[in-house]
């Protein structure tokens, strides 16, 4: 390599990045981080204006106590009530009523249900009536099949084709908290296209291409409040395949899954 | 939900991609310490936000914050720590020129985290001398005579093959 110009570390540095993995930062621990950190420079902004005013207090009382020539006249004894002594106390041991042993931990039992929320979901990807593209060979999930989700609400598995693997994600989730967006964000790169979508049945659907890193991610917000977020990426596992594999008809097919619920049971 | 929790979550879902490539380059080549990077940085972004949105000025922020951030992780000494994870991490790899794309990203390790960041801001980034020399603060001459070695290092290690990035390992 006689030459190095600025155009071969601009091609080095795009080599460097291939093969993205998955993205999972993790949207709720960014914002309740983020919380954090306000909270500390507000009680650091209380703390150091209490302590200003009382720097500032003190300094004027001394100031005017070594500045005073005469002796200041003490102010006549209020009538109070006789002066009490406060014994010191230990600190008390919590306690609790006699029928009610301590204990460490609460676990409330309700009757378990037949089938668990992962369950009627798992079945509901199952019994999907979805047209998959001929080049995948096989799915494999993280949970056991590929429509597995877990108990978080996650399904993620493994879609094998001739040329690599590509990853798919399906992450359901309830109003609670900081939400997916399903607003299209500003458009900041040409590579990035988003749609938007309201279904007759009040369905929203949010489609989101980045074809500069051949990836998707499609988020359908449900009349019932589940949040369902569809992405196909680079499996990042080897041996990965960087070209999408999946329609985006498929995704959104996927989002739209029907019996797929995060609220329920 | 507050104002300032949906303007910042368009922002995170905007730039949080864009943003892990730029950190997985600066911390040398490493996703886990890459999203860590953006979830730093995006917290500090967040507790900033009002102020950042009447200055109009965050995407600059964003850069000052992760390059401080990325330049003062690799110099703690306990930046190789080992951490014990439950699955073995996913680790991309693309399906085609694999080494290639690894020797970069070893060439890349073995700059000084200063240099590493003018290389990255001007040539990842495409941003100007004095754009970089802003988010550094540092001054012109310093970003361009820190790029023109970060070139020569790059163009030494990558020159010589696998045999010389291999050796710095």
């Amino acid at each position: 390599m006689s030459e190095f110009t600025e155009s071969d570390v601009r091609a080095a540095l795009d080599r460097a990045v291939a093969g993205e993995p998955p993205f999972t930062l993790d949207r709720e621990a960014v914002f309740a981080e983020g919380r954090r950190r306000v909270r500390r420079r507000r009680t650091a902004a209380y703390g150091l204006a209490a302590v200003t005013a009382v720097a500032v207090i003190g300094t004027s009382t001394l100031a005017a106590g070594a500045l005073s020539t005469s002796p200041q006249p003490m102010p006549p004894a209020a009538p109070t009530a006789p002066a009490t002594t406060t014994k010191p106390t230990k600190p008390t041991k919590p306690t609790f009523p006699a029928s009610t042993p301590p204990s460490t931990s609460t676990t409330t039992h309700s009757a378990a249900p037949a089938t668990t929320s992962a369950d009627r979901n798992s079945a509901a990807m199952r019994d999907a009536s979805i047209a998959w593209p001929v080049e995948i060979l096989r799915k494999e999930g993280a949970h056991g099949e590929w429509y597995r989700f877990d108990a978080t609400g996650t399904l993620s598995a493994r879609l094998i084709t001739k040329t690599g693997d590509r990853r798919l994600i399906v992450q359901l989730r309830g109003p609670e908290g900081v939400p997916p967006a399903t607003e299209c964000p500003p458009a900041t790169r040409s590579s990035l296209v988003c749609s938007r979508y309201d279904h007759p049945d009040g369905t929203v659907l949010r489609v989101l291409e980045d074809h500069a890193a051949s990836s998707i991610v499609v988020t359908s917000l449900r009349p019932d409040d589940t949040y369902v977020t569809v992405q196909e990426t680079a499996s990042g596992i080897l041996p990965s395949r960087l070209a999408r594999v999946l329609e985006t008809h498929t995704v959104v097919d996927l989002a739209l899954v029907e019996g797929l619920s995060a609220t329920g049971g | 939900m507050s104002d300032r929790d949906s303007e910042f979550g368009e922002y995170l879902d905007s730039r949080a991609a864009v943003m892990r490539r730029t950190a997985y380059l600066l911390c040398g080549g490493d996703w886990h310490r890459a999203e860590d990077l953006v979830q730093t940085t995006l917290a500090k972004i967040y507790a900033a936000w009002p102020r950042l949105v009447r200055g109009s000025g965050i995407d600059g922020y964003a850069r000052k914050v992760m390059v401080r951030a990325a330049i003062d992780d690799s110099r703690r000494a306990f930046r190789r720590r080992e951490n014990a994870v439950e699955r073995l991490p996913e680790v991309g790899v693309p399906p085609a020129g694999v080494d290639d794309a690894v020797d970069v990203r070893r060439a890349l390790a073995r700059l000084p985290a200063g240099q590493r960041a003018v290389v990255v801001l001007r040539y990842w980034d495409d941003l100007s001398v004095a754009e970089t020399a802003k988010a550094l603060g540092k001054s012109e001459g310093t970003i361009k005579s820190q790029a023109s070695k970060g070139l020569a290092t790059l163009r030494t290690l990558l020159a010589d093959g696998r045999v010389a990035v291999e050796g710095l390992r």
